[in-house]
């Protein structure tokens, strides 16, 4: 759960939403929070829900875990490799976490590792508990602390994780452009075989004891396992792919390509054997999904907002949920990366350049209408990138882009995008203007909410279509925005699963982010994000939360990415899972149990 | 054996003056008068048909399709919506009409174009014989372990902008076997017939023979084949739409509607969104069959009632 980061969300379980759970987060963790439909600022409790299973010390039993999705999963199991949320959430049950967390992602001791910060020497020493075996039954030694980085840092495994914030390590740049063979910036106190590195930082950063924070991985990996594939066919390897290993409470016995996944107890796991006698999970499509609940196939299950009202008074389950963890954005795709320099260069002629344009169709989407719809009272409209659950550090008074078509019509005007004839605006230099719309397919709504975007946007003028006429299927969506080339897409609408630190969600638009995919590169936004991570905020609490809400104002004017909507994550669970909880923070994964 | 020639003589006793080998036509029309539920079939047929390719030029299509969420779903008769509306707003009733109008264009279209190509390839297949039938043969055998759906799935979804005319190619290609075969059949049996070979003796052309003098005597089996097609490629179609994969979007098909009948949740919360459309595709396909059975009668003597 602590390592969701920047996970490409599955925009396809739940296109909406993001959870974030800051560290200064007030109730994110209480027995119950609640969701407003309208007004994102006022917490007017429409619905509530409980985040936790009853307790319980049954032992055994065959727990069966749904995981909504329209496409099969892409099966990259390994943290470093992994880019669908969809991957991650599947994997939950065998991969940890190398560090212990409250319910406000703190980092604490007593974890698989236990980590500690040293301000004066810049440093990280981790230190791993020594009860902690990979589940083929070797020890995790100190190498294997230190694999993690030599993955994402080397060019030729060509993770999506790598980015400047890796940089702050010592060594760690020179290693990613291969002058250097190691990683001059971690150090084996007791050798590669010992049980501790220490990892030197440039600086020490904001939100360094916070999970999530992206500064440094917070994975370990096998190295006796790993260490004879080379890094350039991990990605396709049989250890990625089909047979990972890992330390978590359960290990994967069987994978069905595509479908499902089954773990088995890992009987070395450090904090004891886990209770059940086996976990699957399977992909399933959310065209079934109130079948599925109605005839009690599956123990835990999502249920999507558009289902909420059929299934919820299903018998047998409970229905837990939490804040919204995820969000969907409108992006505009100005630019391309330099995947060597890892830096995103605007195309000064694109498109999309054009700040009122961008603002003009944000200021046209009719997202409250289409939340009202579609949600079943379970979703709202998102004012910033940085949402609600993020307490003081979401920007509560600002308004993000209500419908305003009269606005839109005005922006356009006055940047020259003159009305033609057809109904349909040209570019100000006279030429026709059609915009290329890319969106994910999904949910049974999708294409209906797209259909009404793209009437929106051409009632105040702008000739939108879609990309190849139709939705695009979720794998291959996010590969045409992960090339480094501009590509033929001009707007798009994705979703992202945020980390729990907030100066990651912020950074994750810097230009020299490759998950940057509108692959803007905007000198105030590298500057205002520079003052997020920069040392004052590191130390002065008050100049974080301006620093973090000056950012989110200059993201909205800016207008290249557009805030959407969100929608509380509710799970139907069997009443008699025991010890489950969907609090954000959860990871007693060995806990959970199975009553007669 | 006895009673047939019987019934034959007493068939021949009924007809009176009317000469002793009928015409195609008048066959076909004495079997469908015949069989009440033929007849019944072909009105039933020729008005849905017909009601949906007239109707559709009185609704207004950009109109029709115009986006409006917040009459997502209502209930038929809601708000001057006969038979409700679906997903994004659109009225049910105008969406059927256009959508069947296009499944049964598409069909027609598509039931043409196979009837052409099988009995193009499947003539000149058993005509030239030989060689000739081996290759085309083999070609056919070819296309014909290609699962046709999974196929044209594979395609289109790979297929940037296609229109509906390139669908029906893209659906053609996929089909043309089965007619083909039968075709090739049919002529077979008429190729080593005495007016072929006395034509042939005579020097008239192969083309001439084949289509001028084998194709009307074994026309009535066309029409029964397309007939049938017909039936079978409004399905095809409908598959297709049904599954995500036929008419791009904006071009409404009767599958898109059934579609929504795939979503278990919108299947039994909005029923008026699938039933009408799936009761249309079953009443017109039901009664296209019952129609070609009857021409298909007429077409073999063994089998006529009439």
């Amino acid at each position: 759960m602590i390592k969701l980061k920047k996970i490409l969300s599955a925009g396809v379980t739940l296109l909406a939403t993001t959870m974030m759970v800051a560290c200064g987060s007030s109730n994110s963790s209480s027995s119950s929070s609640s969701s407003s439909t309208k007004n994102t600022d006022t917490n007017s409790a429409k619905v509530t829900f409980k985040t936790d299973s009853k307790k319980g010390d049954s032992k055994g039993g065959d727990l069966k875990v749904a995981e909504i999705n329209d496409t099969p999963f892409s099966a990259d199991w390994l943290p470093e490799i992994q880019t669908s949320a969809v991957d991650e959430h599947i994997m939950r049950w065998a991969s940890e976490s190398l560090f212990k967390t409250d319910d406000n992602f703190n980092i604490q001791d007593g974890g698989p590792a236990n980590i500690k910060f040293d301000d004066k020497a810049k440093t990280a020493t981790i230190t791993i508990n020594p009860k902690l075996k990979w589940s083929d039954g070797k020890k995790v030694i100190a190498k294997d602390l230190e694999y993690p980085y030599e993955i994402i840092g080397n060019k030729d495994t060509e993770s999506e994780r790598y980015n400047d914030q890796y940089e702050n390590i010592e060594g760690m740049k020179e290693y990613h452009e291969g002058k250097a063979k190691t990683i001059s910036g971690i150090t084996y106190p007791k050798g590669e075989d010992g049980d501790s590195i220490v990892i030197h930082f440039k600086e020490i950063k904001t939100g360094m004891d916070v999970s999530g924070n992206g500064w440094y991985s917070e994975n370990a990996e096998p190295y006796h396992y790993l260490k004879d594939v080379a890094f350039k066919d991990l990605k396709a390897s049989k250890q990625n792919k089909v047979a990972p290993l890992f330390f978590g409470p359960y290990k994967v016995k069987h994978i069905v390509g595509g479908q499902s996944v089954t773990f088995e107890p890992n009987e070395e796991y450090y904090r004891g054997k886990p209770k059940l006698d086996s976990v699957t999970v399977s992909i399933v499509n959310p065209a079934t999904l109130t079948q599925q609940i109605k005839a009690h196939k599956f123990d835990i299950i999502q249920v999507r907002s558009s289902n909420w009202k059929s299934v919820k008074n299903t018998s047998g389950y409970n229905y837990l949920g939490v804040k919204p963890m995820e969000y969907t954005y409108l992006a505009f795709r100005v630019g391309s990366l330099d995947r060597v320099k890892n830096v995103n260069t605007e195309n000064p002629k694109a498109k999309m350049g054009n700040q009122n344009l961008r603002q003009a169709m944000a200021y046209a989407m009719n997202v409250d209408q289409v939340v009202d719809k579609f949600s079943n009272g379970l979703g709202y409209r998102d004012t910033t990138l940085i949402p609600t659950a993020f307490g003081e550090f979401h920007d509560s008074k600002a308004k993000g882009f209500p419908y305003d078509p009269a606005k839109a019509k005005k922006l356009l005007d006055d940047a020259g995008y003159k009305m033609g004839k057809d109904g349909y605006r040209t570019d100000p230099k006279g030429k026709d203007l059609t915009i290329t719309f890319a969106a994910m397919s999904g949910k049974p709504e999708q294409q209906a909410i797209v259909n009404n975007y793209i009437q929106k946007w051409k009632e105040v003028g702008l000739k939108v279509k879609l990309l190849n006429g139709k939705l695009t299927e979720f794998n291959s969506f996010y590969d045409n925005l992960k090339s480094t080339s501009q590509g033929n897409i001009d707007v798009f609408m994705a979703a992202w699963s945020l980390s729990s630190e907030p100066s990651a969600a912020a950074s994750m638009w810097s230009s020299n982010q490759p998950m940057n995919f509108s692959r803007f590169s905007s000198k105030t936004n590298d500057k205002l994000i520079r003052d997020v991570q920069s040392q004052a905020s590191a130390t002065n609490h008050d100049h974080f939360v301006k620093s973090m809400i000056k950012w989110q104002d200059n993201m909205n004017k800016e207008a290249y990415i557009v805030p959407l909507d969100r929608a509380y994550n509710v799970y139907a669970v069997n009443k008699k899972v025991e010890n489950y909880s969907r609090k954000l923070a959860f990871n007693d994964y060995y806990n959970v149990g199975l009553s007669k | 054996m006895a009673e047939v020639e019987k019934s034959k003589l007493e068939n021949q006793k009924d007809l009176g003056n009317e000469e002793v080998t009928p015409s195609t036509l008048k066959t076909i029309y004495r079997e469908i008068i015949h069989d009440k539920w033929a007849m019944v079939s072909l009105f039933v047929a020729l008005f849905i048909i017909l009601f949906s390719i007239i109707g559709s030029f009185f609704i207004n299509q950009d109109k029709l399709l115009t986006v409006d969420i917040f009459n997502a779903w209502l209930k038929p008769g809601q708000a001057g919506h006969i038979l409700g509306t679906e997903n994004s707003g659109y009225d049910i009733l105008g969406f059927l009409i256009v959508g069947a109008r296009n499944s049964i264009l598409m069909g027609i279209a598509l039931a043409i174009l196979i009837e052409s190509i099988g009995i193009f390839v499947g003539f000149i297949s058993a005509y030239y014989g030989g060689i000739v039938d081996l290759i085309i043969m083999r070609i056919v055998d070819f296309f014909m372990i290609i699962p046709q759906t999974m196929a044209v799935i594979t395609i289109v979804s790979i297929w940037k902008n296609y229109t509906p005319v390139n669908l029906v190619l893209l659906m053609a290609a996929m089909s043309w076997m089965s007619t083909t075969r039968l075709m090739r059949s049919l002529a077979l049996s008429q190729r080593d017939r005495d007016y072929v070979l006395a034509s042939k003796t005579s020097g008239t052309g192969n083309f001439k023979i084949i289509f001028r003098e084998i194709l009307p005597n074994i026309s009535t089996f066309i029409i029964t084949d397309f007939t049938l097609t017909l039936a079978s490629m409004i399905g095809f179609e409908v598959t297709l739409s049904y599954l995500g994969f036929g008419l791009p979007d904006k071009v409404p098909s009767i599958g898109t509607l059934i579609g929504y009948a795939g979503d278990t949740n919108y299947m039994l919360t909005y029923p008026w969104g699938w039933l009408p459309a799936l009761i249309t595709l079953v009443i017109l396909t039901v009664s296209i069959n019952f129609f070609g059975q009857a021409l298909r009668r007429a077409a073999d003597a063994r089998q006529r009632t009439a």
